[in-house]
């Protein structure tokens, strides 16, 4: 019941402060700053046809991958393959933390974030469900029995998970179980890329203007819900007890394979940095992104430039860490960890309030009241 | 932050004061009231009597809930409230426990247990450590109950010919439990559909909802907002029939304590458990403003969130500053301040109710507009719906100071509640933005709020969570 706050409201307030304040001084003095001139079209084709579909390709190669040597671990369970299995099932983990922020279109018809990628599992109803063998996957409240999380455990939780796997009795269903969850996330994820190649693309692209429902507003908009609900909150400062003062190491992404944690965290960092900077996903060449829009504006070279210094100064600071599930278990509080997460935080107000501000866009969402 | 009491009740003194004089016009009769000297029935200087302002400078009002008499702090003994806002919160989550994982089974026996204490064994894990008033709760010696308190207050269901009422909200209350039962639990595990009960998606959230989209858990914990803590509080805890009850005012005028070895007099006492009911479980007792909603989820959580809103912002602390009057009042045996605090309280605290209600009602508006859209969740939309229908419950437990009588109709409430849940073929699935608008007005006419303040959360301030 209690409530759970991520710090949404202090930037919300200060985001219509900025512009209570501004739409007081239009009479009789200079406009405030706004880009007439920015191309969005520029903008929302490189993202799209440059990162975005890109990235869904990627995935979706990097998935099949895992899902072929999942199916020749099924047929020959020895260790080699199983071992093949979970480097497979890592590449594509941290292959899905460049598509997790696109949660627009497709992805938000789907739920494909909360379908794929909810931790932590719940391991009794993964049990319960492999023992019982009946589940319906389309159910939201199977969401913590599959995904990349239910992955983790079922390949990492056990003690012996190839012995899990082998074991005369029981093996079967929990390969049967392995293959469904594989495959509700591959089915997913394919028809997201299906529909982003098909007509998403083009809508998307069209959709230019500056209103609160244009591409370019509510993908920014996905953006900072993203960075700031999960790679912000969801990977490190809900595990580290930023909002409850209480440490949850059960909470961290890929809890079962200690390490991989921070690996995700900063896959997920540089996707958003890449897109920041709108460098294409194949290639690496810098195109137009976040950064060139801010340009156009008063202000907003310096911002864009504290923006990449900051990004730059989070991933410094969480890379020097141990394994976050070490830094919890080992200090109390984890200081370090918190004071990485404190660089990380630092660009929520970067992007949210000052960002946000130059562009002229509202921020579309605000905090559940938690129940 | 503690310093804030004192202020706050010069301005309210002189709003107060400021008011009378406009509506007195008869000029003989005010002019003794700002001469500068006590004259004519006036208990002070320029009040008091009949025609002036209460002499309320009189009163000593703490920044905090803590209270003296004749230099013995007076005790605040609020034990039962807090066991009752802890089963509140334990049923809650009993209520969509289907697969047993808290109280290892799922049953209408269950579910009437918890509500009524009877035969089931609490998890104890709501309310206790970090209620500085509670200590300790063993709910599973406790005797009270949460079904025998519903619909029970002295003005509207305890005299004569008020039990039949009381009877029909507690049956009404006690369908929730049994179509939860047996309509909801039976096809959890399905997709809901209209006109089909079922589970649906609401962000991170699963709901369970009946076949008209509404879900029982919500409508009967935010009913009992109402119907249960609303209703002890304004119309029995510090109502004056109640308070003057039996020999109340003699023994208070006399400071004799409860017979039971505190230092707290009975009307004390019962000014205390109204309290409670609002502020009992917060994280600090005594100063309660400081962490509001954090640590209860019941009324107390949804005043925070009103407060939030700069449209309805002060409203805690006008709150908390009545109660605090009244209790100093009371100790001071000054009745006629005591039941002005009682007026401000009858209002706020009613006010409350309807902007949630109507926030509810809107927000769920909203969501529904964009789930038929193709760009939201039915869940999302129903889910709030359900929270508005539930606060929609407990408007008929407001009461109007004025009239003293409910801002609105028992019958006017039903009749809502039945238009929105049950006046389509498949109740929420179907409404209509209209009504939901027509409701919403009508809610909020007595008041003086539009929907539109109602409508969002404005310039919410920086919270942090939990208890500090």
């Amino acid at each position: 019941m209690m409530k759970k706050y991520f710090g949404v409201s202090v930037s919300l307030f200060l985001v219509l402060l900025v512009w209570a304040c501004s739409s007081d001084t239009d009479e009789g003095v200079d406009p405030p700053p706004t880009a007439p001139t920015f191309n969005r079209v520029t903008l929302l084709t490189n993202w799209a046809d440059n990162i975005i579909i890109p990235s869904y390709q990627s995935f979706t190669d990097t998935f099949a991958t895992f899902e072929t040597s999942f199916q020749i671990f099924s047929q020959e369970r020895t260790q080699g393959n199983f071992d093949a299995v979970r480097s497979a099932w890592e590449a594509a983990y941290r292959s899905w933390q460049h598509v997790s922020m696109f949660e627009i279109g497709p992805a938000e018809q789907n739920g494909l974030r909360l379908n794929v990628n909810t931790f932590p599992a719940d391991v009794l109803l993964i049990e319960d469900q492999i023992a019982g063998g009946t589940y319906d996957f389309t159910l939201s409240s199977t969401r913590d029995s599959k995904g990349f999380a239910a992955l983790d455990y079922l390949f990492n939780g056990p003690e012996d998970a190839l012995a899990s796997f082998t074991n005369a009795t029981t093996g079967d269903g929990r390969i049967t179980y392995t293959s469904d969850v594989i495959l509700d996330i591959g089915t997913r994820v394919n028809e997201v890329l299906a529909a982003w190649e098909s007509q998403f693309r083009d809508s998307f692209i069209a959709s230019d203007g500056s209103s609160s429902t244009s591409s370019v507003d509510r993908m920014t908009n996905d953006y900072i819900f993203y960075f700031e609900r999960f790679l912000r909150a969801g990977k490190m400062g809900i595990p580290a007890g930023v909002f409850t003062g209480e440490v949850a190491p059960n909470t961290l992404e890929a809890f079962y394979q200690e390490g991989l944690g921070n690996a995700l965290f900063q896959e997920g960092l540089d996707a958003v940095q890449d897109f920041f900077n709108g460098v294409r996903f194949n290639g690496g060449a810098n195109d137009v992104g976040f950064d060139d829009y801010l340009r156009t504006i008063t202000g907003g070279d310096e911002l864009a430039q504290s923006i990449n210094n900051q990004m730059n100064m989070a991933r410094t600071e969480v890379n020097a860490l141990d394994s976050f599930l070490s830094e919890i278990e080992n200090n109390d509080p984890p200081v370090a960890m918190l004071e990485a997460y404190g660089e990380v935080q630092r660009l929520v107000p970067l992007i949210k309030t000052d960002m946000f501000s130059l562009l002229s866009i509202d921020v579309d969402f605000v905090d559940a009241d938690g129940d | 932050m503690r310093k804030l009491g004192i202020p706050l009740f010069a301005v309210v003194t002189i709003i107060l004061m400021s008011c009378s004089s406009d509506d007195d016009m008869t000029p003989d009769i005010v002019a003794t009231c700002d001469d500068g000297e006590m004259n004519g029935d006036e208990t002070g200087i320029d009040c008091g009597g009949s025609a002036c302002s209460p002499c309320e400078t009189a009163l000593m009002v703490p920044d905090t809930y803590v209270f003296e008499r004749d230099g013995v702090t007076s005790d605040v003994r609020i034990t039962g409230q807090i066991e009752r806002l802890s089963m509140l919160e334990e049923i809650d989550v009993a209520f969509t426990d289907f697969d047993g994982a808290v109280y290892g089974s799922f049953s209408a026996e269950l579910l009437n247990g918890i509500y009524a204490n009877e035969g089931v064994t609490f998890t104890n894990d709501f309310l206790n450590s970090q209620t500085s008033a509670g200590g300790t709760l063993d709910l599973n010696t406790s005797t009270r109950q949460l079904r025998n308190t519903t619909a029970d207050s002295e003005d509207y269901f305890l005299r004569p010919g008020n039990a039949a009422e009381a009877a029909t909200v507690r049956t009404l209350f006690d369908s929730f439990i049994t179509r939860q039962v047996d309509e909801v639990f039976p096809a959890s595990n399905t997709v809901a559909t209209q006109g089909n009960a079922g589970q649906l998606p609401d962000g991170t959230s699963t709901r369970f909802v009946n076949a008209n989209g509404w879900e029982y858990n919500e409508v009967f914990e935010k009913g009992l907002i109402g119907a249960l803590i609303l209703d002890q509080v304004v119309n029995n805890y510090i109502s004056p029939t109640f308070l003057d009850s039996n020999d109340n005012r003699t023994t208070n005028d006399a400071g004799t304590p409860r017979n039971d070895g505190g230092t707290d007099t009975q009307m004390e006492h019962l000014w205390d458990e109204g309290f409670a009911y609002i502020y009992g479980a917060s994280c600090d007792v005594v100063d309660v403003v400081r962490d509001l909603g954090e640590n209860d989820g019941s009324y107390n959580n949804y005043l925070d969130l009103v407060n939030d809103d700069e449209d309805f912002r002060g409203v805690a602390d006008d709150i908390y500053l009545a109660f605090r009057t009244g209790r100093a009042a009371i100790t001071a045996s000054d009745y006629e301040a005591r039941d002005e605090q009682v007026a401000i309280l009858r209002r706020e605290l009613s006010r409350v109710m309807a902007i949630r209600c109507v926030f509810y009602l809107q927000q769920g508006r909203i969501k529904l507009q964009a789930a038929r859209d193709g760009a939201g969740e039915f869940g999302d939309a129903f889910h709030d719906l359900s929270e508005g229908l539930g606060f929609l419950l407990g408007l008929r437990y407001t009461q109007d100071p004025s009239t003293s009588a409910p801002y609105y109709t028992p019958q006017t409430v039903m009749d809502w509640f039945d238009t929105i849940t049950e006046g389509t073929p498949n109740g929420l699935w179907d409404i209509d933005m209209a009504t939901l608008d027509i409701i919403s007005d009508e809610i909020a006419a007595p008041f003086g709020f539009t929907r539109a303040q109602a409508e969002t959360v404005d310039n919410a301030p920086a919270n942090s969570p939990g208890c500090e």
